[in-house]
């Protein structure tokens, strides 16, 4: 239970990390795509894969798989940009980030885990 | 101080994500996973309204309970192992499910935050506390 406390608190960490250093950049070119919670879902479901395929010990997967890539990888967020594009009417970015986002994360888990088998 | 206070909020929430998917136990449909990115959604949608709305600086609360509690809360990278694992007609269920309801539920927390501040200006109370 504390690992997964742990390895979230971590996770949620980087994840603020990342997307705090994003947001100037993403302000300066004027881009209205979610591109950090993008990476981040993208990247952590790769990593879930990863960790999926090693088939670790239950205590390790509690602190990275369920702890870490579940606080690093984020579905509120996600769920919010959605309604405010909506909202703000920007019906093409939404379908696109909507789509992109669950196609590429399940392929993303998917190359994680083949990747974990090919190399074993 | 910022990280603190989102790493705080994290560690609670990763917490009850993982007590809830035990509460739910093993089950062919991932549900435990789905009620929480759902929930996820609805309080997120209502905090971070709120948050905007408010005339106070309430970034620390956006820190803790939002991308802190509620970022560790909710998950997408289950969610995507979950979709692999399950057969296509499960998995298009429980995608659909999640996209539709989930974001449905984060419009909805917006719609609430700011049914919840128009009536909480109104009274005399609050007028300038929020």
């Amino acid at each position: 239970m504390i690992l997964v406390g742990l390895g979230g608190a971590i996770g949620a960490l980087l994840r603020y990390i990342i997307s705090e250093y994003i947001k100037p950049l993403k302000a300066e070119k004027r881009i209205i795509f979610p591109v950090a919670t993008w990476l981040i879902n993208m990247t952590g479901s790769f990593l879930l894969g990863i960790l999926y395929g090693l088939d670790l010990s239950s205590q390790l997967w509690l602190l990275l798989g369920v702890g870490f890539c579940g606080g690093y990888t984020t579905f509120s967020t996600f769920g919010k940009e959605v309604i405010d594009l909506l909202m703000d009417k920007q019906w093409q970015i939404a379908f696109r980030y909507v789509i992109t986002s669950v196609i590429l994360s399940i392929v993303a888990v998917w190359i994680g885990i083949t990747m974990v088998h090919l190399f074993s | 101080m910022n990280c603190l206070f989102v790493m705080v909020g994290a560690f609670f929430g990763a917490m009850a994500r993982y007590e809830i998917g035990l509460w739910f136990g093993e089950q062919p449909f991932p549900l435990a996973t789905a009620a929480v990115n759902i929930i996820g959604c609805f309080f997120l949608g209502f905090l971070l309204t709120l948050v905007s709305l408010s005339r106070q600086d309430r970034q620390v609360w956006a820190l803790t309970f939002g991308t802190g509690f509620l970022g560790a809360f909710t998950t997408f990278s289950t969610f995507a192992l979950d979709v692999l694992l399950l057969n296509l007609p499960m998995a298009l269920l429980y995608i659909g499910i999640s996209l539709a309801v989930g974001i449905a539920f984060a419009g909805a927390g917006v719609w609430a935050a700011r049914a919840v501040y128009s009536q909480l200006r109104k009274t005399r109370k609050f007028k300038e506390e929020i």
